[in-house]
């Protein structure tokens, strides 16, 4: 028992440490190196450095190996595996930016390593009421399961603080679960992943000093449905994350197919002059979570941050009585 | 907030008892189905199982989108 909680400190410490360093070091870096992106919601229209996801995507990669080490488990190869390929595809895309379908496409390849492995997966669909067994579907849906989870967190990255700030919520059933179930070795294994984007929101928190980029927002996406599939938690993970979710419906099907938020010609959010955001009236505007948040009037950035907070932590609410009705 | 988000709250809530319809529906309706879709071999009862979710999960998601966007236009007067 002794030994589980040097490995559950090394699991929580390490990551933390890492990716607090490298993110005060890239705040001071990348605005040398011209790495900077407008925040659109600030009246003054600061300039934040993008890259932060490379702080998070590193630790990781360090925390993982280590317990690869120690414990030669194809879990955590395949997270390895799987973080690693989808920081390259990050960090691609916030260089040149992929169009909206070879995005969804490229991710598709991440979520191979999983199927090489098949003993770290049951074929079973766990449902409320009971199990599906789907053998034939479910390795094909293991595949579109990673690219969508990594698009929709992607797409979450709305405001200051959001991105982060909701994974780390929605993670808060799994790791509920694992505790209860005493699944402490998978525990282990997931909280590098919690503890980095806990060290990562204090910067990204508001106003934030660094933005995560799609290297963070693809990296936790792919890691969240991995972590999902892992743990046999499918279904947990999905209504823990149905903001997300409906962000994501609702601006494919107003903007009528996948578009890059840049493609779009009509935003759905405009800023007013006292730095309020207000929904946009034009109805050519792509429907998001934000628009629909502000349908009773402007709100500035800070309280739309606590409304998807307080919407985040229903979802979880949600997700954990369905894990005491199964 | 809750004057902001108690749509948006609305939906999940929704959306999360339509979740458990489907799932009831399929353990106490559908159960009886294999042993009629047995003859034809697993891959039947495979892509059945998931066909009827995705379908009434499609028939769901269309509803909804058309029932938010009417919300939008009475709310946004456009």
């Amino acid at each position: 028992m002794n030994l589980f909680y040097e490995f559950m400190l090394l699991s929580i410490v390490t990551p933390f440490i890492i990716t607090f360093i490298i993110t005060k070091f890239l705040i001071k870096i990348l605005p040398k190196l011209n790495l900077v992106t407008i925040d659109y919601h600030k009246i003054h229209k600061p300039k934040i450095p993008f890259l932060g996801g490379l702080g998070i995507s590193f630790s990781i990669i360090c925390s993982e190996t280590i317990l690869y080490f120690i414990f030669l488990d194809v879990k955590i190869l395949i997270i390895l595996i799987i973080t690693i390929i989808t920081s390259i595809i990050g960090i691609i895309d916030d260089f040149k930016t992929f169009t909206a379908y070879s995005k969804p496409i490229l991710l598709i390849f991440a979520a191979i390593p999983i199927l090489f492995f098949t003993n770290t997966y049951d074929y079973n669909l766990h449902l409320i009421f009971g199990n599906i067994q789907i053998s034939i579907i479910y390795p094909i849906l293991i595949l579109i399961a990673i690219s969508v989870t990594a698009n929709t967190i992607n797409t979450i990255d709305i405001l200051n603080g959001v991105f982060s700030g909701f994974t780390l919520l929605s993670f808060i059933p799994i790791l509920l679960f694992l505790t209860l179930t005493s699944n402490f070795y998978m525990l282990i294994i997931v909280m590098p992943i919690v503890t980095s984007l806990l060290a990562f929101f204090i910067f990204h928190r508001y106003p934030s000093k660094i933005f995560p980029g799609d290297t963070g927002t693809l990296t936790i996406g792919a890691l969240y449905g991995t972590i999902a599939i892992l743990t046999d938690l499918e279904l947990l993970a999905l209504i823990a994350i149905f903001p997300a979710i409906l962000n994501s419906f609702l601006f494919i099907a107003s903007s009528k197919g996948l578009k890059e938020f840049h493609q779009i010609k009509h935003r759905p959010v405009i800023m007013l002059h006292d730095g309020q955001l207000s929904a946009s009236k034009n109805p050519n505007s792509p429907i998001t979570l934000l628009r629909l948040l502000l349908l009773n009037g402007p709100a500035s950035e800070k309280k739309l941050f606590n409304i998807i907070m307080l919407i985040e932590i229903f979802a979880i609410s949600l997700s954990i009585i369905t894990m005491l009705v199964i | 907030m809750l004057r902001e988000s108690w749509f948006v709250l609305f939906i999940i809530f929704i959306s999360w008892l339509i979740l458990f319809l489907i799932s009831y529906f399929i353990f106490n309706i559908l159960i009886f189905l294999p042993q009629y879709t047995i003859y034809f071999g697993l891959i039947l009862t495979d892509l059945f199982q998931f066909s009827f979710i995705i379908l009434i999960l499609i028939i769901y998601l269309i509803i909804l989108f058309k029932l938010i966007r009417r919300y939008l236009k009475y709310k946004l007067k456009y």
